[in-house]
């Protein structure tokens, strides 16, 4: 006797709010639970002595030996805290090495496989737009030529009062509005693509400021805030140098201060 | 005719030693002044008083045998050669707010200090 397939029981219907992947539990998170505590016990231990010490006012040198020891004792808890961040991040810092490793020589290559591609495009576009602007120019010498006899006819038209003359001048007028519109148009010059899938080229213009007087341009900008800062880290950056040595630099006072 | 040391005499090293002027150490060969020692690596610092042990006669002033350099350790005697090149001169004054720091705050000897095991308040608030 063969043995007939069974269909689903009623009791073997699957639970209402069941979802594939519902059973897989608690996220485990990449660190140790554990190691975690323990260092956020010693921070909070850390912190609430580090409160008290706001309201101190050191007044004796064994009130400042307990608080360098207080200064120490957070700089070593620092380091202890972040080479265990380390120690846990790390197995995560080499995986996704090894995946930036595995995949961007490709990304690289396809990369390389486009930048010499497009100057090929670049060649034919601009060869597209030379075409263009010449259409262009005989489309606007054609409109003109066309206002002109508009406006001639238009004068026929006055001085004879013909209705015929008004109509064909009224024509003209109106080929004429059209030729104008039509030679004004944007050159939109793009490559499209050959199965309707590929996203349209198009050349893009981009426009850059080449330098031809330093002197002019600071003072263009003098008062912008960038500027200033530009200046401020430079002047910064020469004093660190002098390492202490007298420094002359012209609308700077060497400012010291000490912290701890 | 055995003259006992005199002060100046006992302290001449230390003198020159906490005026920068790097006097010569030798090994088993202590030098009368105030230290500061530690057991162990980066275990707290111990205060040491190298001091000279000598008998005199009432009558002469002379000495009736060899003057000793004994170390007091924290309170401990001990004969000063075995930990004479562990020793780092400080001032009196240094020796004695050592003292006074460490009963305040005593540390076991023999451990390392680790300032991130527990916070340190402020004096008065613990």
């Amino acid at each position: 006797m063969i043995d007939q397939p069974t269909g689903p029981r009623e009791s073997d219907a699957p639970a209402a709010d069941a979802a594939i992947g519902h059973n897989q539990g608690p996220e485990i998170p990449p660190y140790n639970e554990s190691a975690l505590e323990k260092a956020a016990a010693s921070v909070d231990a850390f912190i609430k002595e580090s409160d008290k010490w706001l309201t101190v006012v050191i007044d004796d040198e064994e009130q400042e030996g307990l608080l360098v020891d207080q200064i120490a004792g957070l700089s070593g808890l620092f380091k202890k805290v972040d080479a265990t961040r380390i120690k846990y991040k790390k197995p995560h810092d080499d995986a996704g090495k090894a995946v930036q490793a595995a995949f961007t020589p490709l990304l690289n290559r396809i990369d390389q496989a486009k930048k010499r591609l497009k100057p090929i495009m670049d060649i034919w576009l601009a060869k597209k737009r030379a075409a263009a602007e010449e259409e262009q120019k005989a489309k606007a010498e054609a409109a003109r030529k066309l206002e002109e006899d508009a406006k001639r006819k238009a004068i026929d038209a006055e001085n004879t009062g013909s209705i015929d003359a008004k109509i064909e001048a009224e024509a003209a007028e109106k080929a004429a509005e059209k030729a104008k519109k039509d030679a004004d148009k944007k050159i939109d010059v793009s490559a499209k693509s050959a199965s309707g899938a590929g996203r349209t080229i198009a050349a893009r213009t981009t426009r850059s400021g080449e330098i031809f007087n330093q002197n002019l341009l600071y003072m263009h900008y003098k008062d912008r805030p960038e500027v200033g800062e530009v200046l401020q880290r430079l002047a910064n950056a020469d004093i660190r140098a002098a390492k202490g040595e007298k420094i002359d630099i012209p609308g700077v006072k060497v400012v010291e201060s000490k912290a701890v | 005719m055995r003259r006992p040391s005199t002060k100046d005499e006992l302290l001449a090293w230390h003198t020159a030693a906490l005026n920068g002027e790097n006097p010569e150490r030798h090994d088993g060969i202590p030098e009368a002044g105030w230290y500061r020692m530690r057991r162990v690596k980066n275990g707290p610092w111990i205060p040491v008083t190298i001091f000279c042990r000598r008998q005199t006669d009432d009558d002469t002033g002379e000495l009736t045998c060899d003057e000793k350099l004994i170390a007091d350790v924290d309170g401990t005697e001990t004969p000063a050669d075995a930990i004479w090149t562990h020793l780092r001169p400080i001032t009196q004054e240094d020796h004695d707010k050592l003292v006074t720091r460490r009963e305040r705050r005593p540390h076991d000897d023999f451990k390392p200090i680790d300032l991130t095991a527990t916070p340190t308040a402020p004096r008065g608030t613990t």
